[in-house]
């Protein structure tokens, strides 16, 4: 069942278009990965879905219903939202971090009831962070301290998640921990969208993929239907030299006729 | 920007103390020395026996003495003390910044301009909320504007750079003020009511902006989850559920009208808000909703502290509270500075 649905979506800066009418429908237990080169238009596409930023073109529907007018704290418990590099400005101790996330569920001004304090638990065991959960998040290396942003995004329940470049930045090691942890969600239902920059990445742990190119969606579909040399060519500006190692699909970015002008 | 790690015990776990001890431990010292500023005096007044005279039908000259000229002087340094504590705690949450503060920022100084113009206009003898009022207008334009100027995600240096500019222009129209004053008396009047003192104040300047520094912070107190969801950005502080243009809204309004309303009766009194939230700070586990009122407890406390300090150390010349917090507050200011120089602020 469609979740969420983005229709026509166009947002302007200025004169400037940024997303031209992008449409996009995400499903329960789908893992979708938006790619597409810088400047594309991936993170105004991502916040005009979870209604940070309103479309200046079409609209953007939250289970049947317009996220424009819906209220901020009701789709706060259901849609969660990953910033790229997941600031965090104090030093704050990582569980009250990912405690942060159950702040849509209170329904009074009290602290973490029982329940609050069980899916705090789970989810940081979850996201493996409860070695260092009375650690300030300031002080952790930056792949445990995405491993405690998505565990905060976790703690929030959602249905949806909308994650903007989790694993840049990571190394090896902890982006295939941190797309594990994204992958998890979608077995328990939930619809999960990220943008990658990492295309085999993004081939091995998404069901879709959605390629931008300029503020338009110029094709969708399976990683292999998206991840063609054609298509790379013309998105990215490259050659992609790609090949398979037992299940795994992996590509490697070349600069275009380098290998006719070598 | 991110918080100095140096500010936190050295393994980076962060050490708590039990969230009540430190508020129980904050509203006794409050207790204590506003019954000790209650005490002190050139005359000596057995207390008990005045409290109980204050209530008599025809009260001795001590019960006068305590309620008229000392419990005015306790009461405003408590409410001045607890809103700059508590404003400095929300400004640094909302600009997410920890040398937000309504004096480095420029906001007293507006403040201070705004009565200083009800004064030269001589409005406040036509109109006895008008000295307030024109308090709590400079501040909020002075807060409007620093918000346009460096509101969301600006660097620390914008933030401080923008404070300069307000106070400095603030400054120049108190000054143009001054100079063109119809006369010494008055001018001299304004100077020495700049200099901030919590002395000769009544009972009724109590009333005027008393509710009003309380309503200022009601609304601080109330933006504390938001805060909290602020320590992860805007955007995902959005994304939890809180509608970022209320907060502003929230926290510049309570800021102009407790902060306002304070210097307003008080004159300016710089850096408590600067120092009191980054002294509890660390022990609060650096959560801003924790904050507030621990910073309105301690900012109490401190200005309490040093209004007694003031008078003892006094002879003949008043020492001025405000003179005296800018005295030790501004090489606090330097440390600061220190500390967090180099950190890619």
């Amino acid at each position: 069942m469609r979740i969420l649905e983005a229709d026509q979506v166009g947002v302007d800066f200025r004169t400037n278009t940024a997303l031209g009418a992008a449409s996009l429908g995400l499903s329960e237990g789908e893992m979708v990965g938006l790619i597409g080169p810088n400047g594309a238009g991936k993170t105004t596409f991502l916040r005009a879905l979870v209604g940070l930023q309103s479309p200046t073109r079409g609209k953007v529907m939250f289970q049947g219903s317009d996220i424009a007018l819906a209220n901020r704290k009701v789709i706060a418990r259901s849609i969660s939202y990953l910033p790229s590099g997941a600031p965090c400005h104090w030093p704050l101790s990582v569980r009250r971090v990912v405690a942060l996330g159950r702040l849509p569920h209170h329904t009074s001004r009290n602290g973490l009831t029982l329940g609050d304090n069980a899916i705090i638990d789970q989810v940081m065991a979850l996201a493996d962070v409860l070695a260092f959960a009375d650690r300030q998040v300031t002080t952790l290396s930056s792949g445990e301290r995405m491993r405690v942003m998505v565990a905060r995004a976790l703690a929030q329940s959602p249905k949806v998640l909308l994650a903007d470049e989790p694993v840049a930045a990571l190394d090896p090691y902890h982006q295939l921990r941190v797309m594990e942890l994204l992958k998890g969600l979608t077995r328990d239902g939930s619809g999960v969208l990220t943008v990658m920059h990492d295309l085999s990445l993004a081939a091995r742990f998404c069901d879709r993929l959605v390629l931008l190119v300029d503020g338009a969606i110029v094709d969708q579909g399976s990683p292999d239907q998206v991840l063609t040399p054609d298509r790379l060519r013309q998105a990215y500006g490259v050659d992609v030299i790609s090949g398979k190692v037992g299940s795994h699909v992996y590509g490697l970015a070349d600069e275009p006729d380098s290998a006719a002008t070598a | 920007m991110t918080v100095s790690k140096s500010t936190a015990p050295n393994s980076g776990r962060v050490r708590m103390a039990e969230p009540w001890k430190l508020l129980v431990f904050l509203g006794a010292s409050v207790v204590v020395l506003f019954w000790i500023s209650l005490s002190l005096g050139p005359a000596t007044i057995p207390m008990i026996e005045a409290l109980q005279g204050a209530f008599a039908d025809d009260p001795p000259v001590i019960s006068t003495i305590l309620v008229e000229l000392r419990l005015p002087r306790a009461i405003l340094g408590v409410l001045v003390g607890a809103t700059l504590g508590l404003s400095g705690a929300a400004l640094q949450g909302l600009f997410r910044n920890p040398l937000a503060e309504p004096g480095i920022i420029g906001v007293s100084a507006s403040a201070a301009l705004g009565a200083v113009i009800i004064f030269y206009f001589g409005l406040s003898g036509t109109f006895a909320l008008a000295l307030p009022l024109g308090g709590i207008a400079g501040a909020l334009i002075a807060v409007l504007i620093l918000f346009a100027l460096a509101g969301r995600d600006a660097g620390i240096l914008t933030l401080i750079l923008a404070g300069v500019a307000i106070a400095s222009l603030a400054g120049a129209l108190t000054s143009l003020a001054l100079n063109l004053a119809p006369s010494p008396y008055a001018q001299s009047e304004i100077v020495t009511w700049l200099l901030g003192s919590l002395a000769d104040r009544s009972l009724s300047d109590v009333w005027l902006a008393g509710p009003l520094m309380l309503a200022g912070w009601a609304l601080l107190l109330f933006s504390g989850r938001a805060l909290n969801a602020l320590s992860l950005g805007e955007d995902t502080a959005e994304t939890l559920g809180f509608a970022m243009n209320h907060v502003r809204l929230q926290v510049i309004l309570g800021t102009a009208l407790s902060v306002g309303a304070a210097v307003s009766v008080t004159g300016g009194i710089a850096f408590v808000g600067l120092v009191v939230p980054h002294l509890l700070r660390p022990l609060v586990g650096f959560e801003p909703q924790r904050l507030l009122v621990a910073s309105a407890l301690g900012g109490a406390a401190l200005i309490l502290a040093a209004d007694i300090a003031v008078r003892l150390m006094s002879e003949q010349t008043e020492l001025k509270l405000g003179v005296l917090t800018a005295i030790v507050g501004a090489p606090f200011f330097f440390f600061l500075i220190y500390k967090t120089r180099g950190q890619g602020l």
